[in-house]
């Protein structure tokens, strides 16, 4: 038996990714990944399939060119293949354009051939994401990379093949019983002419008509490379290189053996897939895994019955088995409460964090859209000697998987002016449907970072604006400031407040700010200084921390295991966005808190949503009926009016009960949330706190309790909780500050003034957001602090004469100047090791 | 005080399989070799090995029978047991399609687990094993890891054999041991821990510093081992032996201090060995005693020792994982105990004698191997407990008289010699006297000795306790008896021949073929 190897590590690091996880990547895994090729090629038999994604080569270029030199030295060893991909490692099957296959695969392959001189031609395979492969991903992958001339090659989890197996009468795969209710004598047996034992060959399919390969990837030897160690402490599979070795061996022994029944004679090819970080950043003992691989490579090497190989090499010199259609859709089996069995689309739209990106992406698809449809149908632009097929083309021209350079081209040679800020809308959409980690990272095992997501929203933002300012151009009405629609695609209607420097969304379900993204008011030539951020952020990747001096999205809070209504017994629940602005009515009862009437969680009604000329004003209200024991029914009113102006906004609760209940010791609480928090991508030691001012020459009466104080310790945080007592306080400013790779840190300031808040009774400040995902991710992984959900500040106001009225403006400091010592009390919210 | 006490604990594991070379291979023969090198000596020194990698010291003490290490050195064996392992992961794949098919998604799983650990089993023994098991035994023992012992050549049931099959058996296990372990045996094992008196003449003699014997043979009282599986049925009193006020929490010394007895302690014995209270009993545990008819592969767990088998439901591996935790925590606080409850009758650093089959752990016992990991990391996490080999113990020094005895049934011989075997004792006896016959007789065909040498393994496997064991029990008991008879008729037959001190072809041919079946023992 002759076997084959095909062994194929996908290095990646995200876009956005701390800068200090990023080093130490390079420093533990990518350094000695060099290192190790060195050696390896020196081997008579050696032969590794690379994949680097998108984003980790942009980043390489940008900040290790000394890296990419020594890659393309080593590539001319002819050891070395290459496996193309996506320029932004997306989830592009979500993205509402055709075009942004081609444009990924397009992109990823100028950067291969710009730093290694490799081009879509002589990629040995093309790497799909997280190995999804739904048949529309397939179809339009496939067509795109024949646009390139790449080889129509994948590697795919074995699982995604489908499983021969035989059906007995009565059993589940008894199809007749399943739906006709009886048992069907015959259902023994179903096609399936490749036995699983033969999932080690290359195997044809084809989807409307274009032909494209793949080779199945198995779940051993999907992540039991270098497994030296365990994971956890009840794990006791360890693995040695002669038993990773012996495994493959002996599954290829039995692949040939298998395919000599069948009555054919071919040589298998078993995929090795792992990700790259593996080596040397995951066990931090970059040594040990050098060791532990060359010795798997030496065996491999001495063997002569086996021989490392490319994907397309191999396809080339033995062909493929049969034509057997992959049973699409599939993802990422590993992570099978999450990813596979909802796919992509489901767990981007299963949570609410997700979906506002999703929704965010559209607004801006949508306008985008607009735009081209624009171009396209603008008789000036296209010869009025087409003018009869002017629409008909309009509408191929947006159909088809080139649209964008389509567009470019017009662009270019009509209205150059707008050319490049068009590429810049189009590369910063295609970033931020990045799947990293916004998707495959909120797996149930390594829960999610919220950090990135953060930076996407922020670039888009600012992307917004030259979108607008583009078809400002072209004549385009801007976004209206005022949309009541169903923004987030719940059945329900939201409004939608745009302004130059704001954007808010409003939730009926709740009355709750569901997304709100800030510009920075103060920044002169506003479309100038965005297109030159974005010219040097985003074409070269330089993204960092710093874009928050400019933009930064105020709620886009992770979901909250404690708000989440649970659905059954054994643990199923909505898990549900913290949001902001939801409030709380409290009963005092021996100085306990009982929540009552489901304020926070109702649904609201739209009573107006009007424009005046000092800005936009929308009215909720909810109306409902308070059952409290020894009382009658109390029917009570709940009133919040969101004011949206330049450069501030102001929120209003108002409460008011029957005079008849004046007697009863009633709180209300507003919380004011703000998702931003500091961060410091260089050292780890982030810092926040509330500044308050307070009035002068009034006594200390007011408690402040900070609840789950984050303090750093070597392995990780601990919380604890504080308590003051203030004078009436009229103004809280939440500050966090943000430390950047580009050696800068500076702090915003988000104020919070008191304008209307008579009858204050305490104020309760805690991490906006405590667990995400509770018991459905690890623990460490589940809790959040202040560093990682910002915060909920709750100023708590008496009802007296059964009223309780409270106004809070609320307007952003980007790097305020602000020192702590400007404050009367600093509440430290993180405190650094 | 308590906190001080010092705890020696001695696990002795004794290991056997009777002769099952070229004699047949399943549903008996072979098949219990196989299955106890896939399922315990692997899985045991896997775990042995492991152990060292982390650095916990596990000073076991073993025996093997030489019958055994000399199956286990086979070449044929080791590569029919390739060959029955990749077997059982066919049978495994087999199983998993067919549990799939049929929608019965838990015995897939477990199919899956049966293919897995059998394909692992096969890696380690031709990866990290290199196909030699008592190699890798004997590296641990020369680091001084463990203590391998040995014992009576065919495992013959010593109290009841004449002298001169006394000698021969214990002769060859010392000479078999020396020609696998390069160095002398300082222990015995006496099969069943059937002991007499006088025994330990032809221990010393032989240069044997200790042995081994049951509890009662030492404390007296009431024995152990009270009931069997499928003894006849006939009146049968338990006796209860005399009350010495000796006690197996120290070693003891016999004949002048020329060798030591180690006694079997009661408590550990019964937690591990107790049909009702035993660890092994678990209703998360394994069930041994149903298998698929399809594979063989057993699928369901214990559930209810009193339920029917088919009220049996489907094991859980991990759910078992949780149990072994639990009981061996168990175990070693009932150490922890017992060894303070000897330190206030003045033991001050009382010794616990444990002795097993090995074959309990994995092979009866499916978790077996997994508790007695646990057992020994618990004991090497605990500061008033330690493992300790025979030789650290030293020697006795108090006398002590020692009662006949074993661990069988009512203490004594019952099990190998009742109204089912009396038949069988004649012949072996006969055996011994015909064999003594040739052995003084001069030859002068040079086959002769060939035949001789033959006739003397022929002897010494009609001598094995084995097939007295599957006749007394019921069990297996068509093939017991064939293999007694047929070792009978060979050794009859090369009587006849070296009676008449004439081969013709057909007896040099047939004592070529027996020679094949029967091999071991190649330093005779």
């Amino acid at each position: 038996m002759k076997g084959h190897i095909a062994f194929c590590p996908h290095f990646h690091q995200p876009h956005f990714q701390l800068y200090r996880t990023r080093e130490e990547a390079f420093r533990n895994s990518y350094i000695p990944w060099l290192r190790l090729l060195n050696e390896a090629v020196g081997l008579n038999d050696f032969f590794i399939n690379l994949h680097f994604s998108g984003p980790f080569l942009y980043w390489m270029q940008d900040q290790k060119p000394e890296y990419i030199n020594q890659l393309k030295e080593l590539s001319s060893s002819n050891k070395i293949g290459f496996i193309g991909g996506l320029a932004d490692e997306s989830f592009i099957q979500l993205s509402s354009r055709n075009d942004d296959y081609l444009y990924q695969l397009a992109h990823y392959d100028a950067l291969l051939t710009k730093l290694v001189g490799v081009n879509a031609g002589q990629w040995q395979g093309i790497h799909l994401v997280e190995r999804e492969c739904g048949e529309m991903m397939l179809h339009r992958i496939i067509h795109a990379a024949g646009l390139l001339n790449a080889p129509p090659i994948v590697y795919l989890d074995a699982e995604t093949f489908y499983e021969s197996h035989f059906a007995y009468p009565g059993s589940e795969y008894d199809f007749c019983l399943k739906h006709f209710g009886f048992k069907d004598p015959f259902s023994k047996t179903t096609i399936s002419h490749i036995p699983q034992e033969m999932l080690f060959y290359g195997l044809r399919d084809e989807i409307g008509g274009q032909e494209f390969f793949s080779f199945p990837v198995h779940s051993q030897f999907r992540y039991q490379l270098l497994k030296r160690h365990s994971f956890t402490a009840e794990d006791k599979v360890r693995i040695k290189p002669s038993h990773y070795y012996f495994y493959i061996k002996d599954a290829l022994e039995k692949a040939y053996e298998t395919i000599r029944n069948y009555g054919e004679d071919q040589e298998p090819i078993l995929i090795i897939f792992e990700d790259a970080e593996k080596f040397g950043q995951w066990s931090k003992d970059p040594d040990g895994d050098h060791e532990w691989l060359m010795e798997f490579f030496r065996l491999v090497d001495r063997d002569a019955d086996l021989k490392f190989t490319g994907l397309n090499d191999y396809l080339k010199q033995y062909g493929y088995l049969d034509t057997y259609p992959v049973s699409s859709s599939h993802s990422y089996p590993e992570w099978e409460n999450w990813t596979a069995k909802r796919g992509i689309r489901g767990v981007t739209f299963g949570d609410e964090r997700l979906r506002r990106i999703m929704c965010r992406l559209r607004d801006i698809e949508d306008r985008q859209d607009v735009f081209e449809k624009q171009l396209l149908t603008n008789p000036e632009i296209i010869s009025s000697e087409y003018k009869y097929l002017q629409n008909l083309t309009a509408r191929a021209m947006l159909d088809s998987p080139e649209r964008y350079l389509f567009i470019e081209e017009i662009l270019r040679n009509k209205l150059p002016e707008l050319a490049h800020n068009y590429s810049l809308i189009n590369r910063m959409r295609n970033l931020v449907y990045q799947e990293d980690p916004k998707w495959a990272s909120r797996h149930p095992s390594y829960g999610s970072s919220p950090f990135y997501d953060m930076q996407g929203i922020a670039y888009l933002e600012l992307t917004y604006r030259v979108l607008e300012d583009i078809n400002h151009q072209l004549g385009i009405k801007p976004t209206p400031e005022i949309q009541v629609r169903d923004w987030d695609f719940d059945g329900q209607n939201e409004v939608l407040f745009t302004n130059r420097e704001q954007v808010l969304v409003i939730d009926c379900q709740g009355g709750c700010l569901s997304y709100h993204s800030v510009l920075n008011p103060h920044t002169d030539n506003y479309t100038e200084l965005i297109e030159d951020l974005l010219g040097s952020d985003i074409l070269s990747l330089k993204t960092y921390n710093s874009i928050y001096r400019h933009c930064y999205p105020l709620v886009f809070t992770e979901v909250d295991s404690d708000i989440s209504p649970r659905l059954y017994p054994e643990g199923g629940r909505r898990e549900i966005g913290r949001n902001s602005m939801r409030c709380n009515l409290y009963m005092l009862n021996n100085g306990q808190e009982i929540a009552i009437g489901e304020f926070s969680s109702r649904n609201y009604n739209l009573d107006t949503v009007e424009q005046d000329e000092d800005g936009l004003t929308a009215v909720f209200s909810v109306k409902t009926d308070l059952n409290i024991a020894n009382s009658n029914v109390i029917p009570v009113e709940l009133t919040k009016i969101f004011s949206v102006m330049e450069g501030y906004m102001t929120v209003t609760f108002h409460i008011k009960l029957p005079p008849e209940y004046n007697h009863l010791e009633l709180i209300l609480a507003p919380e004011l949330v703000c998702s931003a928090s500091a961060s410091d991508e260089v050292n780890f030691r982030p810092q926040a706190y509330v500044g308050i001012k307070t009035q002068p020459d009034k006594p200390a009466t007011i408690p402040i309790r900070v609840l789950d104080i984050s303090t750093q310790q070597e392995n990780g945080y601990v919380f604890t909780n504080d308590e003051y007592q203030i004078a009436t306080p009229y103004e809280l400013n939440y500050v966090y500050q943000l430390c950047n790779a580009d050696g800068s840190s500076f702090s915003n300031r988000i104020n919070y003034s008191l304008v209307k808040a008579d009858n204050l009774h305490s104020i309760v400040i805690e991490p906006a957001v405590r667990y995400y995902y509770r018991d459905y991710v690890f623990e460490g992984q589940s809790r959040l602090g202040y560093h990682t959900s910002g915060a909920l500040i709750s100023p708590r106001v008496k009802l007296v004469n059964g009223e309780a009225l409270i106004q809070i403006k609320i307007n952003c400091d980007f790097e305020t100047s602000k020192q702590e010592s400007d404050y009367d009390l600093a509440a430290h919210l993180i405190i650094g090791n | 005080m308590c906190g001080s006490v010092n705890g020696r604990i001695l696990l002795m594991l004794h290991s056997h399989i009777p002769y099952v070379k070229r004699q047949g291979r399943w549903p008996f023969g072979e098949v219990w070799l196989f299955e106890a090198m896939a399922e315990t000596y692997i899985p045991l020194l896997n775990s042995l090995i492991k152990l060292n990698d982390e650095g916990v010291i596990v000073p076991l003490t073993f025996s093997f029978t030489p019958v055994l290490l000399e199956q286990l050195n086979s070449k044929y064996i080791k590569h029919e047991f390739v060959e029955y392992l990749l077997e059982r992961e066919s049978m495994a794949s087999a199983d998993e399609r067919y549990f799939i098919s049929t929608g019965e998604s838990e015995y897939a799983r477990l199919a899956a687990y049966y293919r897995a650990y059998y394909r692992d089993i096969r890696r380690d023994f031709e990866i990290e094993f290199d196909r030699d098991i008592i190699q890798v035994f004997k590296q641990l023992q020369n680091q001084g890891q463990i203590e391998i012992i040995t014992t009576a050549a065919t495992h013959a049931y010593l109290p009841l054999l004449d002298q001169a099959g006394l000698e021969t058996q214990v002769y060859w296990g010392k000479e078999l041991y020396k020609h696998v372990f390069d160095r002398d045996p300082e222990g015995f094992w006496l099969p069943e821990c059937g002991y007499f008196e006088g025994l330990e003449d032809i221990l010393i003699k032989n240069g044997f510093k200790y042995f081994f014997v049951d509890s009662h043979a030492i404390e007296g009282g009431k024995p152990i081992g009270i009931s069997s599986h499928g003894l006849p049925d006939e009146e049968f009193e338990i006796e209860t032996f005399a009350s010495t006020g000796l006690s197996t929490y120290r070693p003891y010394s016999l004949k002048d201090n020329q060798i030591t007895v180690f006694g079997r302690n009661a408590m550990v014995s019964h937690q591990v060995w107790s049909a009702d209270y035993g660890y092994p009993g678990d209703e998360n545990y394994r069930e041994f005693h149903k298998h698929s008819m399809r594979s063989g592969f057993k699928y369901w767990k214990v559930t209810d020792r009193n339920q029917a088998m088919d009220k049996k439901q489907v094991y859980n591996p991990e759910e078992a994982q949780l149990k072994i935790v639990q009981q061996s925590w168990h175990f070693v606080n009932s150490l922890a105990n017992t060894a303070k409850n000897a330190a206030k009758l003045g033991f001050s650093s009382p010794l616990i004698v444990g002795c097993y089959d090995t074959e309990l752990f994995g092979h009866w016992w499916w978790e077996g191997v997994d508790w007695l990991e646990a057992v020994i990391r618990c004991i090497n996490n605990n500061p008033n407990l330690e493992l300790v080999l025979p030789t650290q113990v030293g020697k006795g020094r108090h006398e002590a008289q020692v009662f006949e005895s074993s661990w069988g049934m009512g203490g004594k011989h019952y099990v190998w010699e009742n109204t089912e075997t009396t038949w069988m004792w004649d012949i072996i006896r006969e055996s011994g006297r015909e064999y003594e016959a040739l052995k003084s007789r001069a030859y002068s065909q040079e086959l002769a000795d060939i035949a001789l040498s033959q006739a003397l393994k022929e002897l010494m496997l009609i001598q094995s306790s084995d097939w007295l064991f599957m006749v007394s029990n019921n069990l297996t008991r068509d093939y017991a008896m064939k293999r007694f008879f047929e070792h009978y008729a060979k050794l009859l037959r090369i009587s006849n021949g070296l009676q008449n001190d004439s081969f013709d072809e057909s007896f040099s041919e047939w004592l070529n073929r027996i020679q094949y079946e029967d091999d071991f023992f190649s330093c005779l």
